[in-house]
Parts: structure tokens; C-alpha cells; sequence
């Protein structure tokens, strides 16, 4: 039998189902006033016009829904796209003042394999481990299973999740949709209001896409109902700003598995599961952490505290240069958001070539022995 | 008119095929009953709202769930708010006995799940308390079918490697 099947189960009770009938009744009675009211004041085409707007959710959802369905009958994909992004962050990160960056995605559905491909870096699941390649370096970043490291940007390597993704929006309060259909393709442009509040200069890009109001075009084949493509717009001072857009998706194409899996011959491989142990970062607090952290920058030697840097280092080194050496300006009190679950520490730091840099440091120590290392914000 | 006795009806008998999956849910994630009742009126009640689209949900357990999920996982954060006062009738209790059974049950399967990480653990409790398949579970957590899958091997790993075999997952 198995160990984590509950062997007893508690009944409901009665009153559960009593108690959501009577509050939906209260409800409807209340609806109906109000609708009574807006009517009477507005009059039909107010009616008319909610309809019209159902219909158009419904279809747009019915839509990801058969889209995703048909997405699991594809083998291969390889999509290529433009994000405002940088080179030395992740590949989820949006700025919006940069020049667009080109990426290739390239995805096996049969074997799970994939791999983003950037200018100066690549990431790629080879069915067990991620690896993060830094080109301009031979180190290898390796950690274990599936990462993911397109963050909110997921469903362009899962189109699956786009349905997700559509579902919230479509039913979030303030969405507006448009639907329309060509000879070839179905294009809905859904303009929806800001959702999540992430603090400003959170830290990892400067924008997160629902932090923002936003506007999504996807565009569907119609024939197959598989994405064709997708745009994504953020609204920034009385315009919309393009931070996403692909430029070519093909399905089912020949991708060779040692393309996907492609690293350089004699690299290093630098294992991110490796136990932390760094004596000098256990039981401190993060402010502490980012005290010896930006001690050990501003020494331009890392190594006694190189657990901190086990994301970083390479980043930092190849990057960023101008931190080793810089001058701390000030360390603000750490506090915690609740949309990340380590610890964000502000600074201001004085950088080698001359930048005033103000940011939020992120740090975690979710690791067996609780060491801190820095996550972000670089 | 017609149409709200009609969904009234629909949603009626959503309740009574559900309440026992969802309540059930509930409590393997919080070990409350008063708790896991406003919770699941809550999604149920949310649930309701969503309905004129009913037909536009593929697979309402699976949606049910992640709705449960996700509000276990806000309380437990306590950014969600519930109003107990207004949805729970103290009255209207389980039986001691059936109380303290599944009490000491939560408590047994609690102990197996604390060893993992929290995301390992959320894999474990939707396929074993919510039997969900790992298709369902990937749809619930939002998260790719490969790390779904990677989650629970590696769960699985863990709990063999400390001794939790006797009966293997």
C-alpha cells in the first residue's frame, strides 16, 4: 500500500455546501440591483456590448485550449525571437531601454531536450541536467534536472502554457480582447491591466510583464491551430513599448540531438548542486552577507567567501568588471517581498568606471547548510 | 432567468461530486478543518463566477485543485484573508473519532513529506491525496511536464534513501 495515500479521509460537512449556496444567493440578489441600475442608466447597447465581450473570451479561450491540445502532437520546435534584454543577466530578464537580443530556441518534444541559444551565452537541458555556457568562458555551469530559465517567459519554450497564462488574463478584471481571423491565421491582441506589483527595480531586468499593463498579440495558424507568433508590448509613459517578438517558428523540423547538447570541447564544468560550506556566510544575517560580499568586491578577492559567488562569478568576471574594486556608498536594511523568497538588501555602490549604481541585491540561503550566496541583482 | 437555475442546478451538482475531493484536499495541505471548509467554500464560491465559462474548463477537478493549491499555499504565506466568521459554522463539526483518525493521518503523512523540498512534496500530495496524473499535476503547478517528473524521482530518491521504502512509492 502506498505510504503517502491517506488511509482515512474527513467528510464534509454539511453546512459546506449550505454556506456557498446561501452567499451565492446573497449575491445574485445584489447583482441584480446593480444591473437593474446600470441598465436603466445606460440602456441596451451597455447589454449588448458585455455580450459580445463573453463571446469573444470564450472563443479566445476555447482557442488556446484546442491550440495546446495540438501542441502535443508536435516532435520539434525551433522558434526564433527578439527580447530587450542584456547580456550578463538571465534569459527572462527584460530591459526596457536595451537594444533587442536575438535568441533561438530549440526544443525536441520527444526526448525533452532544449536549448536557448543568445550572441554570448546558451542554456540547455540535455534530458537530466541544465548547463549554463558563458561563451566567452570555458566553464561550464551544470545543475541538476530541468531548470527554468525563462521564467514568466516559459510558455515560449512550453507553448502548452500559454493556455495558463491566457486563462488568467482572460478572466482577470480590465482585459480587453480582440479577436481576428484571416485566410490563414487567427490573431488575438489581449490588452490587459497590470497584475502582480513587483517593487520597482526588482531585481532581476527592470520590468516583469504582468507588473506592467500589457498588451500580448498571438497570432494562431489557423489550419493547425499552432502559435505562429507572438508579440508582447509592456505601457510606459503613454505608449507601448515591443519587448518580445518572434520572428520565425517552425514545427517539426530535423533538430539533431548533439546540436542540442552542443558544449565546448574541453570545458570546465563548474557543478551548482556542489554542498555550500562557507563557515563565513553561515549564520549571519543577509545584510552581513552583503557587508562581506561587497568587502571581498571591493578587494578584488573573492576566494575566501567564493560560495557567495557560485551563480556569479563568471558573470561578474566576464561582464562586469567595474565591480571588482568598487566603493560602497551606503547598505540599506534587508526585507523580504513576496514575490521572492530569499532576502533583497539595497545598496549603492560606486563602480571602477565611475557609475553611481543603485540596486537591490538578492539574496537566498535555501541550501542545506544555510549559506548565504548572492542571487541577483547585478 | 432560466439561466441562472440552470447554472444553479449545474453548480449543485458540481458541489456534491467535488466537496469530498476538495475538503479532503484541503486538509492534507493545512490540518485544519475549520480551515479547510472556508477554503474550499471560497474556491467553490470563486468557482461559481468563473461558471458562465464552465464549458471553456477542460477538466474542472484539475482546476478545482489548482484553485485549492494555490490557496493553501496563499494561507499558509498569510497573504489570504478569509473571513471565518462568515463562512464557518462552528455547529456543524465532524465527529471526534473521524477527527482525531485523520488528524493523526495529516500528522503521519506530514512527517514523510517534511524531509523534501516544498516543491518536491507539492508533487507528491497532488498525485497521492489529489490522484492526479503527472499530465494534471503539470497543468496545476504551471510548471513543465519534465519538471514535474524530475521532482518526483527526485522525492522518490529521497524518501528511499531514508528508509521510507518499506512500502515504496
Amino acid at each position: 500500500m502506498n505510504v503517502l495515500t491517506p488511509r482515512i479521509k474527513p467528510t464534509p460537512p454539511e453546512s459546506l455546501k449550505v454556506n456557498v449556496l446561501s452567499q451565492i444567493r446573497k449575491r445574485l440578489i445584489l447583482k441584480s440591483i446593480k444591473y437593474a441600475a446600470v441598465a436603466a442608466l445606460l440602456g441596451l447597447p451597455f447589454v449588448i456590448q458585455l455580450e459580445i465581450d463573453h463571446y469573444t473570451r470564450v472563443k479566445a479561450l476555447n482557442l488556446f485550449i484546442e491550440s495546446s491540445e495540438k501542441t502535443k502532437g508536435v516532435k520539434t520546435m525551433v522558434m526564433k525571437y527578439m527580447l530587450r534584454t542584456r547580456d550578463e543577466g538571465n534569459f527572462e530578464e527584460i530591459i526596457l531601454k536595451n537594444d533587442f537580443v536575438e535568441n533561438t530556441l530549440t526544443k525536441s518534444f520527444e526526448t525533452q531536450q532544449w536549448r536557448i541559444e543568445q550572441p554570448t551565452k546558451a542554456v540547455l537541458y540535455d534530458g537530466q541536467n541544465t548547463f549554463l555556457w558563458y561563451k566567452r568562458s570555458d566553464k561550464v555551469h551544470k545543475g541538476e534536472g530541468a531548470y527554468n530559465v525563462l521564467g514568466e517567459l516559459l510558455f515560449l519554450l512550453e507553448p502548452e502554457c500559454l493556455r495558463n497564462n491566457a486563462h488568467k488574463l482572460l478572466k482577470a478584471r480590465g482585459t480587453k480582447v480582440n479577436l481576428k481571423e484571416s485566410n490563414d491565421h487567427i490573431t488575438l491582441t489581449i490588452a490587459s491591466k497590470a497584475r502582480d506589483r513587483f517593487p520597482k527595480n526588482y531585481y532581476y531586468g527592470d520590468i516583469s510583464i504582468y507588473a506592467a499593463d500589457n498588451k500580448q498579440i498571438i497570432t494562431f495558424d489557423k489550419a493547425t491551430k499552432l502559435l505562429h507568433s507572438i508579440e508582447i508590448y509592456i505601457f510606459r509613459k503613454d505608449k507601448y513599448i515591443n519587448i518580445l517578438n518572434t520572428t520565425d517558428i517552425q514545427y517539426n523540423v530535423p533538430v539533431d540531438s548533439e546540436q542540442i547538447t552542443y558544449l565546448p570541447e574541453n570545458h570546465t564544468l563548474k557543478e551548482l548542486y556542489k554542498p555550500l560550506d562557507n563557515p563565513e556566510l553561515i549564520d549571519i544575517s543577509a545584510r552581513d552577507a552583503v557587508v562581506k560580499i561587497l568587502e571581498a568586491l571591493h578587494k578584488n578577492d573573492i576566494t575566501p567567501i567564493k560560495d557567495a559567488f557560485v551563480y556569479y562569478e563568471e558573470v561578474l568576471r566576464i561582464f562586469c568588471p567595474e565591480y571588482f574594486g568598487l566603493e560602497v556608498l551606503e547598505i540599506g536594511k534587508a526585507y523580504k517581498s513576496k514575490d521572492y523568497f530569499g532576502e533583497l538588501v539595497p545598496v549603492k555602490l560606486k563602480l571602477t568606471n565611475g557609475e553611481i549604481k543603485e540596486t537591490n541585491l538578492a539574496l537566498r540561503n535555501d541550501n542545506k547548510r544555510k549559506v548565504w550566496i548572492l542571487a541577483g541583482g547585478i | 432567468m432560466k439561466n441562472i437555475f440552470k447554472k444553479m442546478r449545474e453548480f449543485e451538482r458540481i458541489i456534491e461530486t467535488y466537496q469530498n475531493s476538495l475538503f479532503s484536499s484541503a486538509f492534507f495541505r493545512l490540518g485544519s478543518f475549520e480551515t479547510a471548509q472556508v477554503i474550499v467554500q471560497e474556491v467553490l464560491l470563486n468557482f461559481y463566477e468563473t461558471m458562465s465559462g464552465v464549458s471553456m474548463i477542460d477538466n474542472i477537478y484539475v482546476y478545482l485543485i489548482k484553485s485549492i493549491n494555490d490557496s493553501c499555499a496563499d494561507y499558509k504565506k498569510q497573504s489570504l484573508k478569509i473571513p471565518i466568521a462568515d463562512l464557518y459554522d462552528p455547529a456543524n463539526k465532524l465527529p471526534d473519532a473521524e477527527k482525531t483518525s485523520c488528524l493523526s493521518e495529516y500528522n503521519r503523512i506530514e512527517e514523510i513529506l517534511r524531509s523534501l523540498p516544498e516543491v518536491q512534496a507539492e508533487v507528491l500530495r497532488l498525485k497521492f491525496v489529489d490522484n492526479l496524473n503527472f499530465d494534471e499535476i503539470s497543468q496545476v503547478l504551471a510548471e513543465s511536464l519534465s519538471t514535474v517528473k524530475s521532482r518526483y524521482r527526485y522525492a522518490n530518491i529521497k524518501l528511499i534513501r531514508k528508509n521510507f521504502q518499506s512500502s515504496r512509492l
